[in-house]
């Protein structure tokens, strides 16, 4: 049944480009959140380190301040989209991709999406 | 009677469970690396005695680990048809309650309760209704008694004082000086806790690192010098491993969450049972735990410089860590304590002894990082070990020092207790 099992494949194959796209596309803005985060972290050292070898201008501490107080929004939106990737995470590995074969095949599907859309 | 072990329950509920003690260490004031490889390992030691009377030749910690007496864990009525399930679900729900009582957010105790319900309901209806209240009493009643046990170790509610102060630390020369606007050394008498097995603080402690010197023909300038190197002409590969060991910036739920996250996502992909599911959370937890206890012992014993201080006073005094450097002593790594240990109790679950294990560890896909793929047990602990190289926040004596100090903390663990076969 040649035209079958093309049908199967086919829509497999569709099943798997569109999960390792939108795996891809909510790992793209956590990817993005991620940089942010440690951007902010380096930001928050640098500015401690000036302000505790006193070659912080006085503006120093309202600077630490100010970036102190972007944690928080930062942290929130980190952790919504963390609950998302991981809610989706888990669906497909319940269903779709319960076996170590299937979740390579996604694994690979979302490293080419990611190459695509979010490159290093 | 019909054959009831907890090798025949599912474990997916499980992996519910110690997720969401990821969330609550990430989002749960004063709980840093010991602190939240303590709440584990109690976790660990709770789910395995819940179900340690549920085994055909049931195998008990008490009289394995240190202090917990055998009295003290509540015994299953064998005319009780217990739901191994549900006494999983509500010894976890028990012991995570109790060990963030005092910090847990409304909004975290919310999800406690809710999970704990959704699965209580959805298992209740198979267990028979009065089965299924004997099986979350049970469940309940030896999560209190591990909770009593935890009380005794020193470690009790520190996080609610995670820097155990007031501390007067030694000054010496190469001692530890802050390296940021925490002035304080992180839990200077988590050293005093009680291990589960004292072997592995009496037999693990590693070797002294190299006398400290300035002078830039020693060997620990050359120490320093390496990081400096390393650093200064870090590649992006490297760079991005240090990121991704380091957890995160504000989302982290430490170096013991990274590692149960991987054995949660290992023990799903195998499909294993409950049984051996809480069996590898108990080794994962009894190992953790002791590791950092044995790592701040070594921390607080030698006090050592970190290199970021060291390379600004003697190298390049405007060097910069790729990654921000925590506020406690260099030597040994805790990073490398730790995942040694884990990589050992993986080495025993899921591989012949060899390490051998390809897989891909996709547990920070959700905070932005790649997956990570690796062949070996072993392979995976040493890039961990490494990424604190390159991150500039620990000389290499600290990481080769505490692999060694977790690779026999691991193999103790596995070998020093009698476990279910």
């Amino acid at each position: 049944m040649p035209s079958l099992y093309s049908c199967g494949q086919k829509r497999n194959e569709l099943r798997l480009g569109e999960d390792s796209r939108l795996l891809a596309d909510l790992y793209c803005e956590a990817k993005s959140l991620r940089i942010r985060r440690f951007e902010l972290a380096d930001q928050i050292r640098f500015a401690e380190d000036s302000a505790q070898e006193g070659k912080g201008d006085l503006g120093s501490t309202p600077r630490l301040d100010s970036l102190n107080q972007m944690i928080s929004p930062l942290a929130d939106l980190t952790k919504i989209l963390a609950d998302s990737i991981n809610a989706l995470q888990q669906r497909f590995y319940q269903q779709d991709y319960y076996t170590k074969e299937k979740r390579k095949l996604l694994d690979q599907a979302f490293l080419k999406r990611i190459e695509e859309i979010c490159p290093d | 009677m019909v054959e009831n072990t907890p090798a025949q329950y599912d474990a997916e509920l499980v992996y519910d469970w110690f997720r969401l003690e990821c969330t609550i260490v990430k989002e749960t004031g004063g709980f840093f690396p010991p602190q939240a490889a303590r709440a584990f390992g109690y976790t660990g030691v709770a789910l395995y005695e819940s179900l340690a009377q549920g085994w055909p030749n049931p195998i008990s910690l008490s009289g394995q680990i240190q202090g917990l007496e055998a009295n003290k864990i509540p015994k299953i009525d064998a005319k009780i048809q217990y739901h191994w399930g549900i006494v999983a679900n509500a010894a976890l729900a028990e012991i995570i309650r109790s060990l963030f009582e005092k910090r847990i957010s409304a909004e975290n105790l919310k999800k406690v309760n809710t999970l704990e319900n959704q699965n209580y309901l959805s298992l209740a209806s198979s267990a028979g209704i009065e089965a299924a209240g004997f099986s979350s009493n049970y469940g309940k009643a030896v999560a209190k008694a591990v909770f009593e046990y935890s009380k005794t170790d020193a470690g009790h509610e520190q996080y609610i004082d995670p820097f155990q102060l007031p501390y007067t630390w030694p000054v010496n020369d190469g001692g530890w000086l802050p390296t940021s606007a925490t002035l304080n050394p992180l839990a200077p008498l988590w050293l005093k806790c009680r291990p589960f097995l004292a072997s592995n603080i009496t037999e693990a402690q590693p070797k002294a690192h190299v006398a400290y010197s300035k002078d830039s023909s020693s060997e620990f300038y050359q120490e320093a010098r390496h990081v400096y190197q390393i650093v200064t002409k870090s590649t992006a590969e490297q760079k991005e491993i240090a990121h991704f060991w380091a957890d995160d910036p504000f989302n982290t739920c430490t170096p013991t969450g990274h590692t149960f996250n991987i054995l949660t996502q290992l023990l799903e992909e195998n499909h294993l049972d409950l049984g051996t599911s809480a069996i590898g959370y108990a080794k994962m937890g009894i190992a953790e735990n002791d590791a950092f206890i044995a790592c701040w012992k070594t921390k607080y014993d030698y006090f050592l410089i970190r290199p970021v201080t060291y390379i600004k006073q003697n190298i390049d005094p405007n060097f910069t860590t790729v990654i921000g450097t925590p506020p406690f002593p260099a030597y040994t790594s805790g990073h490398a304590t730790e995942i040694a240990a884990g990589s050992r109790i993986f080495t025993d679950l899921f591989t012949d002894g060899d390490g051998n294990y390809p897989f891909t560890d996709r547990t920070q896909i959700q905070f932005g990082f790649s997956v990570r793929n690796f062949d070996n047990f072993n392979e995976m602990a040493e890039e961990c070990a490494n990424s604190r190289l390159y991150g500039g926040i620990h000389y290499e004596m600290d990481n080769l020092n505490g692999l060694k100090m977790g690779r026999s903390i691991g193999d103790n663990v596995n070998k020093r207790i009698n476990w279910p076969q």
